[in-house]
């Protein structure tokens, strides 16, 4: 493996990792303020046991976001050093707010979790939403930085200097309200989904059923909600791209010729060498119309760019399909229970909806992989788009690859020793219908 | 606005070395305790630090900021150059971490995971402490080769050298002595107070002498350090005051009072953290062949230095208050 490869997989592996703990981080405070105030008002004991095992959740799951972050924000150095000397000083600006919104929601985490019967009842529950309030607000600047990468703003350059930074426009970038609009509301529906799905999964086999139900009902009202709102917000990020990155859109559309009424491609597959899709369906003039909203408009295409400057494109293809594929299901199972809510409640008893719910569990954050793989296989070959390539940024260090291999290694124990001790938590409740003691 | 953001990059390195540190230190402590002693020192850590520990950790990533935002050069300089030590000290922080949550919140707190939770976690206590004091050293010992070549010469030589190794060791006795003594505050029990008070006396005594042996290794492998520290009056005044703080700490730990030794013990340690930082002043990398980096010099253009200046102020304005309310709500009922 060369040191490019092995550092952009690190990379790609840590923040592939992170997000899943940011989104969790980001969604379950506000499940569990649900789920407290249902006990605040109306003092039912399956809703103080779904709090605070929820709220455990939030401790486990933050310490491990916590500790990622800070190692994310070593490795940007560690592997980019020469990105970090340049780009530190302009997109610092959320890194540096974000401080305040992390340590808001650790402060907030503090009081939430070590205050029960200390505080009043509703300011307790107040430092629980404060919770997710802090956290959405750190997720919503860190991507503030990534929209950086994907549409430079706030400085001059020129033969390599970069001047007139202004760290401000540079937060304002054109990517950052899409991506964060995106991002934000992935969260809410990967998270929604996968609790939702734990819950389903033990409502359906039987135990405790009186707790699961409440829990998967409420995840599962949080997660159809935001599985609406994605793909128009879907949307809205194409034909962003399409105007700001066209290379990324061609790639991921798999969109090599430059044509009017441009084709959307579905399935199939990418043979980078002759430049075709094979075996996949067509639609004429579907992807003029998602990219500029009219059948006949031209979309720009992967031969509009010399081949040292496209993305890889088979990846970034079959990345969006996945997500868009994992999107529309979603939203099926969304649409199936929002109905059944409102009219048909014994659907939601039915063994096959429980069955679908228990099978959608991973796609959310699958949709979250997939996506994140599009936008940053889909910024390739750069680092800092149209400025900086991502070879340039990479540190002198030899031997990557054993750091690749090392934090493999810890995370995949990482993620075991997290689903271990999640599984615990429920056997517990089941078994005991009370919670575990804590010292 | 620069002084701003210096003044508030080493109020988090402060910080995060005295409460970061006597959390670390609580992790080693129980290294060297009894297995009843483990029980207690274990339930008191849980009750004291649990509720701060998240906040703890956040220093080290607001100095990272600062850096990263302000001082790229710096930043970049020191994640190539001590690159191997970073890494470890990071599988260090991912290991203690996660240990010290998974110990809290299994729910079946049965012997053998709990054996291998606390292992962990005293173990990744003593050895991200000890590394911690191995970046510190590096730093500070004018070793890291600017125009070297040869890998074991710029990835590793520079950090791994005699004196790095005894700063090692004395950051992780300067762990243990914090957080003895910020444990005898949260004791209930008169002999809990004992204990940590007579293990706070004994690491005192240790900083002491091992303070000294790790000059005096310097002085022999040639770091330049005692040299410049005896020709510069202010980091010398630094030192004579760590001097007078540890006499004053010693007069008045027999009383097992709750705050006076706290704020003693980290006069202590501020002081020998300004001595070394005043020594290489203005630098805060320090190169064996070229002048090294330093605030100034490498300081980013002055409008992003601004608006970092006021995100810190305004951040301050919650946050300080924020801390505070926190660890007083949770003290320790009398
Ligand atoms: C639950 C997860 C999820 C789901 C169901 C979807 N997405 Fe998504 N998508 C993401 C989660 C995500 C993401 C992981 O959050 C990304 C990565 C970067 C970003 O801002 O959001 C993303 C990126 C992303 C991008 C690239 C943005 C950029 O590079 O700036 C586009 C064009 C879309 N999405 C479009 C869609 C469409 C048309 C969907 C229709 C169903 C869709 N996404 C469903
Ligand atoms: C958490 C969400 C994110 C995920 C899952 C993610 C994913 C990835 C992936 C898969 C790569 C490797 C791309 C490749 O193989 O070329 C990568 C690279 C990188 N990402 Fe992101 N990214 C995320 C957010 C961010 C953010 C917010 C930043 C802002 C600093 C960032 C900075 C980088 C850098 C510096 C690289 C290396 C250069 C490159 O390969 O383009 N990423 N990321
Ligand atoms: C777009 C991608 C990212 C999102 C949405 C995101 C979001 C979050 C969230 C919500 C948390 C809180 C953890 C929790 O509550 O479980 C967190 C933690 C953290 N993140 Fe990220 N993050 C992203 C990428 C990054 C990157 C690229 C960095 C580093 C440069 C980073 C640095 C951190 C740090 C240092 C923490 C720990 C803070 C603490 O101790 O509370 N994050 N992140």
């Amino acid at each position: 493996m060369d040191d490019l490869i092995a550092a952009r997989s690190l990379m790609g592996l840590s923040l592939g990792f992170h997000i899943i703990f940011a989104c969790i981080g980001m969604v379950m405070p506000f499940m569990m303020a649900v789920a407290h105030y249902k006990w605040n008002t109306t003092g039912k004991e399956k809703y103080y046991i779904l709090t605070k095992s929820w709220s455990k959740g939030v401790a486990i799951f933050f310490v491990t976001g916590a500790v990622s972050g800070t190692l994310l924000s070593f490795e940007l150095g560690l592997l980019w050093p020469t990105f970090m000397k340049h780009a530190g000083p302009i997109f610092g600006m959320p890194f540096s707010l974000e401080g305040t919104a992390f340590f808001v929601e650790a402060i907030a985490l503090g009081f939430y979790m070590y205050g029960w019967g200390k505080f009043s009842k509703w300011f307790h529950w107040f430092t629980g939403v404060l919770v997710g309030i802090s956290g959405v607000a750190s997720g919503v600047l860190v991507v503030a930085a990534n929209a950086w990468m994907n549409s430079p703003a706030g400085f001059n350059y020129q033969d390599g200097v970069y001047s007139n930074i202004d760290p401000l426009k540079a937060m304002m970038n054109d990517a950052w309200f899409t991506q964060a609009l995106h991002m934000t509301i992935a969260a809410f529906s990967a998270t929604g989904f996968a609790v939702a799905g734990i819950h389903a999964y033990h409502y359906y086999k039987g135990n405790y059923r009186a707790f699961h139900k409440s829990a998967f009902r409420i995840a599962l009202a949080i997660g159809a909600i935001a599985a609406f709102l994605q793909p128009i917000s879907g949307d809205i990020s194409a034909k962003d791209i399409a105007k700001r990155q066209p290379a990324k859109l061609a790639a991921m559309e798999a969109h090599y010729h430059t044509e009017p009424k441009a084709p959307l491609i579905i399935g199939g597959i990418v043979d980078e060498k002759s430049e075709s899709v094979k075996y996949a369906i067509r639609l004429p003039g579907f992807l003029s119309f998602l990219a500029h909203g009219n059948f006949d408009e031209t979309v720009t295409g992967l031969d509009q760019f010399p081949k040292d400057e496209r993305p890889p494109v088979a990846i970034t293809h079959y990345s969006f399909q996945v997500m868009v594929a994992c999107g529309m299901l979603m939203m099926l199972v969304g649409f199936i229970f929002i109905i059944s809510r409102w009219k048909y409640a014994h659907i939601l008893e039915r063994k096959w909806f429980l069955m679908l719910v228990i099978l959608c569990t991973p796609l959310g954050f699958i949709a979250v992989e997939a996506g994140w793989m599009v936008t940053e296989l889909g910024r390739q070959p750069w680092i800092i788009y149209g400025i900086m390539k991502t070879k340039d940024a990479l540190t002198p260090m030899p031997g990557i690859q054993y750091s690749f291999y090392m934090f493999a290694g810890i995370y995949l124990l990482l993620a075991v020793m997290v689903s271990w001790l999640m599984n615990r938590q429920i056997r517990y409740i089941n078994e005991h219908r009370s919670l575990p003691k804590i010292i | 606005m620069l002084e701003i953001v210096i003044i508030f990059f080493w109020i988090s390195i402060l910080l995060y070395i005295l409460l970061g540190g006597a959390d670390f230190g609580a992790g080693i402590l129980e290294i060297f305790s009894s297995q009843q002693n483990k029980i207690r020192i274990r339930t008191l850590t849980y009750h004291t630090i649990g509720p701060v520990w998240e906040a703890n950790h956040m220093w080290l990533i607001i100095a990272i900021v600062i850096l990263f935002v302000a001082f790229p050069d710096i930043y970049a300089t020191f994640s190539t150059y001590l690159h191997i030590p970073v890494l470890l000290m990071l599988i260090g922080i991912i290991a203690r971490g996660t240990a010290f949550i998974f110990r809290h919140y299994d729910a079946y707190q049965d012997g053998t995971s709990q054996k291998l939770y606390n292992f962990i976690f005293m173990a990744s206590s003593l050895f991200t402490a000890f590394i911690l004091g191995i970046i510190g050293g590096a730093l500070i010992s004018h070793n890291i080769p600017a125009t070297a070549t040869h890998f074991l010469d710029i990835y590793v030589l520079s950090w791994v050298t005699p004196f790095t190794l005894a700063t090692g060791v004395l950051s992780t006795i300067i762990c243990v002595f914090l957080a003895a003594t910020y444990l005898i505050g949260e004791s209930n029990k008169a002999e809990d107070k004992d204990y940590f008070r007579k293990k706070s006396f004994r690491f005192s005594i240790v900083i002491f002498a091992w303070g000294g042996i790790a000059l005096l290794i310097g002085k022999i492998t040639d770091v330049p350090l005692l040299n410049m520290m005896l020709k510069s009056k202010w980091s010398l005044s630094c030192f004579i005051l760590s001097g007078i703080s540890l006499m004053y700490y010693w007069r008045i730990i027999r009383s097992g009072e709750k705050w006076r030794p706290r704020i003693a013990a980290g006069a202590v340690i501020m002081w020998i953290m300004a001595t070394a930082g005043v020594v290489i002043h203005p630098e805060i990398i320090t190169f064996k062949d070229q002048a090294g980096l330093s605030f100034y010099n490498s300081a980013a253009g002055t409008l992003t230095i601004r608006y970092l200046a006021w995100a810190l102020l305004i951040g301050g304005i919650f946050i300080i208050p924020g801390v505070i309310h926190l660890i007083v709500s949770f003290q320790a009922k009398e």
